[in-house]
C-alpha cells in the first residue's frame, strides 16, 4: 500500500463538507513516530458520532501510555469523502499519521450498534483489506472487535479475527504484548490466534464450528480442542485501579456530547428486563469521590471544555452523587462550567440534583418512563408509581424547568392498547400539570420532547427469548400515538421501525446472517443508523438473496433450553437467572435493586468482581 | 473590567476551520490558559469575547482579531506565553494590546483588508502582458459577479484600493486591498476570477493560497493597523492602557 501524502488529501479537502473532521491536530491527540506495534482504533461511523466515545478514548490513552506502542484513530468517512477516496484511489487513512489502515498491525473496531456493521465492511474495502478473516494472511492487520456489539459477535464472525468481550482496560495490553512477541517469530497468523484465544475475554470465531438443526435453530457449538468451551467476559474489579484519560481529545468540528465525559460508575443494579447494558456491565463499580474530583478538575484544565457530564447507566444511583456535585460546583460555578447528568432516575431526589447543577446553566432534563402503565412497567421491572412520577414532574416545573425529554418504548412484551393509551394519558397529564403550575407568562415555553423507540430484544437480557414486534404493527402504533399526541407542547420523535427490524436481525443473529450483511453492503447499504442514508429495500433484497428469513430471528418466541449463538460467551450471569426474570415478567413481579438485596444473578464472587460503592465522604460545611 | 484586543493568525490546518469552529477552539484555549476572563451573566454564562469579521474557510491569515474582556489586567507577555502553550495547531496569538473599555465593537469598525493570493500559472505570462491587463481591469467601472445565485457588483474605483500582480515562472501573486466589514465586503478571489475570465483562459491559472495579511482602519485618510484602534477617545483615562 502506498504511503499517503497529506498534500494529496489537501488537494480536495476544501471540496468536502466539514473538512476539519479529517485533520490530525485536535488538541490532546497523540503523535508518535516509532513503535514496536501500531494499532488503529476505529469507530465505524462518522467522526461527529464516534469521537466522543469514551471507550475509544480510554483505550487510546492506555495504549499510547506505553512508550513502545502507538494507537491512532480512524472513523467512517462521510459519503462525499468516501467517493473522493475511491475516485482518486487513496486508501482510508488514520487521522494522526495519515497512514493507510492496511499499514497497521492491528485494527480495533468498536461495535456500538448493529446499524454500523455495513460501515465496517466499507472501511475495510476502502483500505483495500480483504473483508473475510480467512482471506487475510499475516501480511494484513489483525482485525479485532470489542464493545457492546461483541456480546453477540456471531453476525460479524467471518469478518473478524477475534473479539474482545468485556472491559478493555487490561486486556488490550495483554493482546499487544502477545502480538509483539509473535511478530518477532516466523509463526503464522493461526499460531497467533491460538495463543491469543488463551487470554480470558478473547473469542476467536474461526476456532468454533456452529451446527444447526433442520428447524434452523442452533444445535451445538463445537470448539477446536485447544479453544476454551466458553469465553468469559473480562471485568475490571476496581475502576479506581485502572487509568482514566483526563487529556481527552478536543475536536474542532462540532460532535455529539461535545464536553468532558467522566465515567463515575460502571454497571447498574436496577435490572430493567429490556436493558442489555444493565445486565452485561454488572457488577456495579463506583469510583471514589476523591479520585473523581481530581480527574474532573484535571480534565477541565486539560481540555478547556465548558461542560462536564457524569456518565453512567443511572447517574442518580451513584451513592455519593450529591456530595460529589456539591464539591465540584465549587470549582465549576465561578468558571461558568456546566455539569450535565445524562441519565437520571425518575424521582424527586433527581430533581434536587438537577437543581444543584442548574445554578450555572439550565439544560434540559431527561426521564425514561419507558412504558405507559404501571402494569407494563412491572413487566419490564421499571417499577415506579404514577403518583410519584407526577409529583416529580410537578417538582420539575416548580423548580423552573419548562422543557424536558421523555423516553418510551413500544412493542414491549405483553403490550396492549391500554399501555399505548397510558403513554397518551401520561403525556396529557404532564401537559395539564405544566399549564396549571407554570406562571401564565411562561406557559408558551412548555415543551415535552417525546421520544418513542420500538423495542428490540437483546441478547443476555430476560427478554432474549421474546418475539420482536412486527414492523407494520409498530407503524400502526406510531400512527395511533401521533394522532393522539397532537399538541403544540409536544415534540414527537420516532425511530424508524424498519431500521429496528434490521437491528433486530443482527442483534440476535447467528453466523449465517453475515451473508446478508455482505450482500446489503455490496448493494450499497451504508450508514444505516442515519435515516437519510438507510434504505430498507436494499436490506429486503439482501436478506432474500441470502435465504435469511427475518421472522426466524425476530418473530419467534424461543424455548427455555434453546441454544443461542451468543451462548458461546459467558457474561457471568446465570442463564437460569435470566429465565427466572423472564418468568417473573409474566407475573408482573418486580425484582429489587441488587444493592438493596442480592438477587443471585451470579456475577459476584468472593475473589472476583463484586459491587463496589464509593466511600462516604464527610463534607465540611461552608 | 479590561478590554484586550488580540491579533491572531490562522496557519496550516487552521484554514479548514469554519468561523464557529475557530471561536470554539479559541474559547477553549483561553480556558486552558486560565486567563482571567469575564463571564456574561444570564442563564448560560459564557466568555465575554467578541470576534472580528469572519475569515472564509480555506483562507490563511496573519491578521484576525478578537476583543476579550478581563476581570484583572494581565501582563501582555504573560498572555502571549500562556496562549502560545494553549492554542491548538493552526491558530496562534500574534499580538495583544489593551484598548479603551467602551467604543465600537470589532465588527462595526469599517475596515480594509490586505490580501495576498498565491497561484500557479500554466503557461507562464510575460510581466508586460500582465501589467497591461491589470491596467485595463482597473479602468473598468463595474465588475459584476454571481454570489450564491445573486448578481452582485464591484465598483472598481471605490472598492478596489489597490490591485497589483507579479509573476515569476509558474508562480503568480496578487496583492489586493479591499473593504472588509458589514457594510461593504469584497472577497479577493471574486476579483481574481473576473480578472482571469476577462483576459485569459479559465484554466491558465489556479489559486493555491489566500492570505489575509493585514486589517486596517482609516484614520485621517491614513490606513492604520486595526490593533492600534483604541476606541472612542471620550472613554480614555483607563489606567491600564499602555
Amino acid at each position: 500500500m502506498k504511503q499517503i501524502f497529506w498534500n494529496e488529501i489537501e488537494d480536495f479537502l476544501l471540496e468536502v463538507e466539514k473538512p476539519s473532521q479529517y485533520l490530525n491536530n485536535e488538541w490532546n491527540s497523540i503523535h508518535k513516530k516509532k513503535a514496536k506495534l501500531r494499532m488503529v482504533l476505529i469507530y465505524p461511523d462518522l467522526y461527529e458520532i464516534g469521537l466522543p466515545n469514551l471507550g475509544l478514548q480510554i483505550l487510546y490513552h492506555i495504549v499510547n501510555q506505553k512508550k513502545e506502542y502507538i494507537a491512532e484513530r480512524a472513523f467512517a468517512p462521510a459519503p462525499d469523502m468516501a467517493k473522493k477516496l475511491r475516485a482518486k484511489k487513496i486508501s482510508l487513512f488514520s487521522l494522526e499519521s495519515k497512514s493507510p489502515l492496511s499499514s497497521f498491525d492491528i485494527l480495533g473496531f468498536t461495535l456500538q450498534s448493529e446499524l454500523t456493521y455495513t460501515n465496517i465492511l466499507d472501511i475495510l474495502e476502502l483500505s483495500q483489506i480483504p473483508l473475510y478473516s480467512s482471506q487475510r494472511d499475516k501480511s494484513y492487520p489483525l482485525v479485532i472487535g470489542g464493545g457492546p456489539g461483541a456480546y453477540n459477535p456471531e453476525p460479524l464472525a467471518p469478518f473478524f479475527d477475534l473479539f474482545v468481550i468485556g472491559d478493555g482496560e487490561e486486556i488490550i495490553l495483554e493482546i499487544c504484548d502477545s502480538f509483539v512477541a509473535w511478530k518477532k517469530t516466523s509463526l503464522q497468523k493461526a499460531d497467533l490466534l491460538r495463543e491469543l484465544c488463551q487470554i480470558k475475554g478473547v473469542y476467536v470465531p474461526s476456532f468454533y464450528q456452529f451446527k444447526y438443526k433442520k428447524s434452523g435453530e442452533l444445535k451445538e457449538i463445537e470448539p477446536k480442542s485447544f479453544a476454551p468451551t466458553k469465553v468469559r467476559k473480562r471485568v475490571v474489579n476496581d475502576l479506581n485501579q485502572v487509568p482514566f484519560p483526563t487529556s481527552q481529545i478536543v475536536p474542532f468540528v462540532a460532535v455529539v456530547h461535545d464536553r468532558c465525559n467522566l465515567e463515575i460508575m460502571r454497571g447498574c443494579g436496577r435490572g430493567c428486563r429490556f436493558c442489555q447494558a444493565g445486565m452485561v456491565y454488572r457488577p456495579i463499580r463506583e469510583r471514589e469521590v476523591k479520585n473523581l474530583k481530581e480527574k474532573a478538575i484535571q480534565m477541565l484544565k486539560a481540555t478547556g471544555y465548558e461542560e462536564i457530564a457524569f456518565t453512567s447507566l443511572s447517574t442518580s444511583d451513584y451513592s455519593q452523587i450529591e456530595t460529589f456535585i456539591k464539591d465540584l460546583t465549587n470549582y465549576t460555578s465561578p468558571r461558568g462550567i456546566s455539569i450535565s447528568l445524562p441519565s437520571l432516575r425518575l424521582d424527586s431526589f433527581s430533581v434536587e440534583l438537577a437543581n444543584l447543577i442548574s445554578k450555572t446553566k439550565r439544560t434540559s432534563l431527561t426521564f425514561a418512563p419507558e412504558a405507559g402503565t404501571e402494569r407494563l412497567r412491572k413487566v419490564i421491572n421499571k417499577g415506579f408509581l404514577e403518583k410519584e412520577f407526577i409529583q416529580t414532574v410537578k417538582h420539575v416545573f416548580e423548580s423552573g424547568w419548562r422543557k424536558f425529554k421523555l423516553y418510551f418504548m413500544v412493542g414491549l412484551p405483553s403490550e396492549t392498547e391500554e399501555d399505548l393509551k397510558g403513554i397518551v394519558d401520561l403525556a396529557t397529564k404532564i401537559i395539564d400539570l405544566g399549564l396549571s403550575v407554570i406562571p401564565s407568562k411562561e406557559k408558551g415555553m412548555l415543551r415535552i420532547v417525546l421520544n418513542v423507540s420500538p423495542f428490540v430484544p437483546k441478547p443476555f437480557t430476560p427478554f432474549q427469548w421474546c418475539s420482536q414486534e412486527r414492523a407494520d404493527e409498530v407503524l400502526r402504533k406510531k400512527e395511533f400515538l401521533r394522532e393522539k399526541l397532537k399538541s403544540r407542547f409536544i415534540n414527537f420523535k420516532w425511530h424508524d421501525p424498519f431500521q429496528c427490524l434490521v437491528e433486530g436481525v443482527f442483534s440476535r443473529g447467528d453466523r449465517r446472517v453475515s451473508l446478508a450483511l455482505y450482500k446489503a453492503w455490496k448493494k450499497g447499504a451504508i450508514l444505516d443508523g442515519w435515516s437519510e442514508y438507510f434504505n430498507f429495500s436494499i436490506w429486503e433484497r439482501a436478506l432474500k438473496e441470502s435465504n435469511i428469513s427475518p421472522s426466524f430471528y425476530l418473530y419467534r418466541n424461543r424455548l427455555k433450553d434453546e441454544l443461542f449463538p451468543w451462548d458461546i460467551i459467558d457474561i457471568g450471569l446465570k442463564k437460569d437467572f435470566l429465565w427466572s426474570e423472564f418468568e417473573k415478567s409474566f407475573r408482573g413481579e418486580s425484582t429489587p435493586d441488587c444493592r438493596d438485596k442480592c438477587i443471585d444473578c451470579g456475577i459476584c464472587s468472593p475473589k472476583g468482581p463484586k459491587n463496589i460503592l464509593a466511600k462516604e465522604v464527610v463534607r465540611r460545611e461552608e | 473590567m479590561y478590554r484586550l484586543r488580540v491579533k491572531y493568525g490562522k496557519y496550516g490546518v487552521g484554514k479548514y476551520l469554519s468561523h464557529l469552529e475557530t471561536i470554539k477552539a479559541i474559547e477553549r484555549a483561553l480556558r486552558r490558559a486560565e486567563i482571567p476572563f469575564i463571564l456574561t451573566s444570564g442563564f448560560s454564562p459564557h466568555l465575554k469575547i467578541s470576534f472580528g469579521f469572519p475569515l472564509p474557510v480555506g483562507y490563511l491569515s496573519e491578521s484576525e482579531f478578537f476583543d476579550l474582556f478581563l476581570s484583572s489586567p494581565i501582563e501582555l507577555k504573560t498572555f502571549l506565553n500562556e496562549t502560545e502553550k494553549s492554542f491548538p495547531a493552526g491558530l496562534k496569538v500574534l499580538q495583544a494590546k489593551y484598548v479603551y473599555l467602551k467604543g465600537k465593537s470589532l465588527m462595526s469598525i469599517p475596515c480594509y483588508a490586505l490580501y495576498l493570493v498565491k497561484g500557479e500559472v500554466n503557461p507562464p505570462f510575460s510581466l508586460e502582458v500582465l501589467e497591461e491587463k491589470r491596467k485595463k481591469f482597473l479602468s473598468l467601472r463595474k465588475i459584476s459577479y454571481f454570489y450564491r445565485g445573486k448578481k452582485k457588483e464591484v465598483n472598481v474605483i471605490e472598492d478596489i484600493l489597490s490591485f497589483s500582480v507579479k509573476a515569476r515562472g509558474e508562480k503568480i501573486e496578487f496583492q489586493l486591498l479591499l473593504p472588509l466589514g458589514g457594510k461593504r465586503n469584497i472577497r479577493p478571489e471574486i476579483l481574481i476570477d473576473s480578472f482571469r475570465d476577462l483576459f485569459f483562459k479559465k484554466t491558465c491559472f489556479k489559486i493555491k493560497e489566500i492570505w489575509r495579511k493585514q486589517v486596517c482602519y482609516k484614520s485621517n485618510d491614513k490606513l492604520e493597523d486595526l490593533l492600534d484602534f483604541r476606541g472612542d477617545e471620550r472613554f480614555k483615562g483607563d489606567p491600564h492602557l499602555n
